[in-house]
């Protein structure tokens, strides 16, 4: 894609690398006699399914695991990592998926962790961290993300943001490793991670940039190597690379489309909520479609539904169920009544790890298999057992801790679980976010089958693609207000987009800052010592 | 997220090589882990040891002695548990039992048999109130049991006057202390019939899956329709109630209301739950594991009284094996996810389940 720059790079010696590398874990054999080399200037793609063994490549080369064969090379020499800071003080830092931050410090805090400047022995030198921590945010592109702000007040995206200013950071830096670092970022969020990344190759850095998304791969990426069941099976130049090749060195299938259309009867609104004024559309699902919920993180669309089902407290709107109005005062309220909800954060506020399959399926219809309390000795597992099987769940049984379970087969539970409540309207939030593309797919068939089952679904998402190719009409948020609504065939990647910037087209999509911005209201107003204060 | 197909080799390496164990042994084994098989080892060692070294130790009376003496801790322990599962934890228990060996004597005297109701009754209030503060406030239950803790042991002073209750007690009170069931005690039968109906409770009730959820994953919990607030007053509720047997047990046993009586019981309670394998950031644990660990330090408390141990020396031996235990307990646990420590420090896995985005 960017040939201009492979001038810089071309002859350049590999800056690190992994040669022939083998890794088991208790007999699977996570990692197949995989080569990667990572050159000066270059933007190395390494994408696949999860499970792939992308993630245990990447673990190489940070030094949490060491090969069982084969070497690791960094600087043209052959090392040995015995954990994560010797290859930081090799120069190779990585972003792990798992954010390192420690919320209650500061972003000066968190950046300089472990690299604090000093006065004297042992002595802070706090505004010379904070001075310092300043440039280099400045530098990366992201001035509104302000030193002296608590990394527990900042959005995930924005933490992200942090993590990857903070391995950057490191002297004698050479080697950058980004494990899927826009899995929760916004498209614009997105464009600023590139711009970052574009900037670190031009001064010569190599970036090993692990993704399942093949947008970024063309927009950022110089080489690839896809992965398979631990083996390289594709590596080359993006720019030969045809993506269709691509995708079906991914998951070994050919995938036609993404996208599948239902041509189930559309029935009455099972579920509307209302606009907090006059002027704000009401969101209407009916039994049978999926309604799509756009907007960009700090939209406010997950605050909305979270209100409105009861996880929250009421912001004001009104839910009206058949027709009739409801106050849900908590989840189990709502469940109760016909709603139910998958959230956003899967590990976080969706699966128990420690329980089995089975017990994260029936969560919410525990009085469904039990009397007086007492839990039928086989109803739980044989209801888990049908979910697993009509779902396609890839579990060897229902006794299996969830945690071991990929991130899509965990979808797949948390769906199982909305649906063993029987609900009338069914509220996905990200549902196919860090799910591989093959599980995807399955994730979209099992949105039209709700739909073929005359539920409702209200989908909220952050992936354009996602939002237009799935849903009947699409509701665009942004600074927590609905603020439009398009019916699928007037509803391109253009339009969608333009209503969630708020962008008057032309004109005012310069003028219009990052949706960042608007996530954090006090952003812009100037506030007096603010950050004094605070460093 | 990503490679979770792969990231469980330490269920393979914790259970390594099976080969040549039975079946039922080789399926516990992997799905518990080698503390299933530990604890009873330990036991099997610490007896061996004690009968060679002394020929009292596997005497019946001494047999009837430990049982009698692990009756009391078991109870507050599996009561532990219930709070432990929620990543809670009752420290009020101790007081609880002082507290109620003087309100059982006075309505023992007063009532009759009738009276040894005020028990498990005057638990079950700390216990509500407990779990009503927790849970209505959010305030964590270490400082809340520690204010209820002084409250209780208050109360149980202002009302003697910090003078033992005395009395002439009918049978049926002081039966429970030193009476038997065949060559059981009954404290024993008591505590046996406890362990195993909280074992049933968490295991065929919606209680069970509900309190696994809750202490494993807040946020989740409540997304999925489950009643927290209901489920945390619930388990103090059986912990204070529990509290309050013990302390009836305890009263009946040394025949008299003792307001100072328990101090410190609740800790030797909590290490029994959690040597017997109970997380507690909450969410792991079976009562099984509680009633090994409850055997593990009474054989060895026990064991140590036989053999002339002085009594400083046994303190810092047991101390010494609570701390080998939880070690233990938490190396076996740790490499179960490739970064375990970044679990719960991850941004968006708070406990209080602020929502990001």
């Amino acid at each position: 894609m960017s040939a201009t720059d492979n001038a810089v790079r071309a002859g350049g010696q590999a800056l690190a690398g992994v040669y022939g590398v083998e890794k088991r874990f208790a007999g699977v054999h996570a990692v197949k006699d995989v080569t990667i080399e990572l050159r000066p200037g270059e933007v190395h793609c390494l994408i696949g399914e999860n499970g792939a063994g992308k993630s245990t490549v990447v673990k190489m080369l940070a030094g949490v695991h060491r090969p069982d064969a084969g070497h690791v090379r960094v600087g043209g020499t052959e090392v040995k990592l015995r954990n994560p800071h010797d290859a930081l003080s090799r120069g190779v830092s990585t972003v792990f998926q798992e954010l390192t931050l420690v919320p209650e410090m500061t972003v000066a805090e968190n950046v300089a962790l472990g690299q604090e400047p000093l006065r004297g022995p042992g002595i802070l030198n706090r505004a010379r961290r904070r001075q310092w921590t300043r440039e280099l945010l400045a530098e990366l592109g992201v001035e509104e993300i302000r030193a002296g702000d608590k990394v527990k007040d900042l959005g995930i995206a924005q933490q992200q943001l942090v993590e990857i200013a903070k391995a950057v950071s490191r002297e004698g830096e050479r080697v950058v490793i980004m494990d899927e670092p826009t899995a929760t970022l916004t498209t614009t969020e997105t464009e600023t991670l590139f711009a970052l990344i574009r900037r670190l190759r031009a001064r010569g850095l190599a970036t090993l940039y692990i993704t399942h998304r093949l947008e970024e791969l063309e927009a950022i990426g110089d080489v690839v190597t896809v992965m398979r069941d631990g083996a390289v099976v594709f590596d080359g130049r993006v720019a030969d690379s045809d993506r269709h090749r691509l995708i079906e060195a991914m998951v070994g299938r050919r995938i036609d489309d993404l996208f599948l259309r239902r041509d189930n009867p559309v029935g009455e609104t099972v579920m509307e909520i209302s606009g907090r004024r006059e002027d704000e559309p009401a969101i209407v699902v009916r039994r049978g479609e999926v309604v799509g919920l756009f907007g960009l993180i700090g939209a406010g669309r997950s605050e909305m539904v979270r209100s409105v089902y009861g996880a929250d407290p009421p912001d004001g709107r009104t839910l009206h169920l058949d027709g009739r109005p409801r106050r849900f005062r908590s989840p189990r309220a709502a469940i109760r009544e016909g709603v139910a909800v998958v959230p956003e954060d899967r590990k976080g506020q969706g699966i128990v790890p420690l329980l089995p399959v089975a017990t994260n399926i029936g969560l919410s219809a525990l009085p469904a298999v039990s009397k007086a309390g007492v839990l039928s000795s086989r109803a739980l597992p044989r209801l888990a057992s049908e979910y697993v099987e009509s779902l396609s769940i890839k579990t060897p049984s229902v006794r299996q801790h969830i945690a071991n379970l990929s991130g899509g087969n965990q979808q797949k539970c948390l769906i199982a679980r909305a649906l063993a409540a029987d609900p009338h309207a069914v509220v996905l939030d990200e549902p196919t976010r860090g799910v591989d593309v093959g599980a995807r797919v399955e994730v979209y068939r099992l949105i039209n089958r709700l739909c073929a089952e005359g539920r409702g679904v209200l989908m909220i998402t952050s992936d354009l693609p996602e939002a237009i190719g799935m849903s009947d009409r699409i509701y665009v948020m942004r600074s927590g207000s609905v603020v439009g609504e398009l019916g699928a065939r007037e509803a391109s990647q253009d339009a969608v987009m333009r209503l969630a910037l708020g962008a008057e087209p032309p004109t005012a999509a310069a003028a219009e800052p990052p949706d960042r911005a608007r996530a954090r209201p006090d952003v812009g107003v100037p506030q007096p010592g603010g950050e004094a204060d605070r460093a | 997220m990503a490679d979770s197909a792969i990231s469980s080799p330490a269920q393979g390496s914790r259970t390594g090589s099976l080969k040549g164990l039975p079946g039922t042994l080789r399926r516990a084994i992997r799905q518990q882990g080698w503390g299933i098989v530990g604890l009873p080892l330990v036991i099997l060692a610490m007896v061996v040891y004690f009968a060679s070294r002394s020929d009292v130790f596997l005497t019946v009376t001494n047999s009837q002695n430990l049982a009698r003496t692990l009756s009391a801790v078991a109870l507050l322990a599996v009561g532990q548990a219930f709070v432990i599962l929620l990543g809670e934890i009752d420290i009020s228990q101790g007081a609880v039992v002082g507290l109620v060996t003087v309100t059982t004597a006075l309505a023992v005297e007063q009532f009759g048999a009738v009276g040894l109701l005020a028990a498990p009754l005057t638990g079950a209030a700390v216990g509500l109130v407990n779990g009503t503060i927790v849970a209505t406030f959010f305030v964590h239950s270490v400082i809340v049991t520690i204010g209820t803790l002084t409250v209780v042991r208050g109360l149980a002073f202002v009302i003697t006057g910090g003078q033992p209750v005395t009395g002439n007690f009918p049978r049926a009170f002081t039966w429970l202390g030193d009476g038997s069931i065949g060559p059981f005690p009954a404290p024993f039968v008591l505590a046996v019939i406890v362990i195993v109906g909280a074992a049933l409770v968490l295991r065929y009730t919606t209680l069970g899956p509900k309190l696994y959820a809750t202490g494993g994953n807040e946020e989740a919990a409540r997304l999925a329709g489950l009643n927290i607030k209901q489920i945390k007053i619930v388990a103090f509720l059986i912990s204070g109630t529990l509290a309050g047997l013990a302390g009836m047990i305890l009263a009946a046993r040394i025949n008299s209301g003792q307001p100072n009586l328990g101090t410190g019981l609740e800790l030797q309670a909590i290490a029994a739950a959690v040597v017997g394998g109970m997380a507690l950031s909450g969410g792991r644990g079976t009562i099984a594991g509680v009633a090994l660990g409850i055997l593990v330090l009474t054989i060895l408390q026990n064991g140590l009284d036989i053999t002339n141990v002085s009594s400083y020396w046994q303190q810092v031996i047991s101390g010494v094996v609570i701390l080998i235990a939880v070690v233990i307990d938490r190396l076996r646990d740790r490499p179960r996810r490739g970064r375990a420590p970044a679990e719960p420090a991850g941004p968006a896995s708070g406990a209080t389940g602020a929502a990001p985005s």
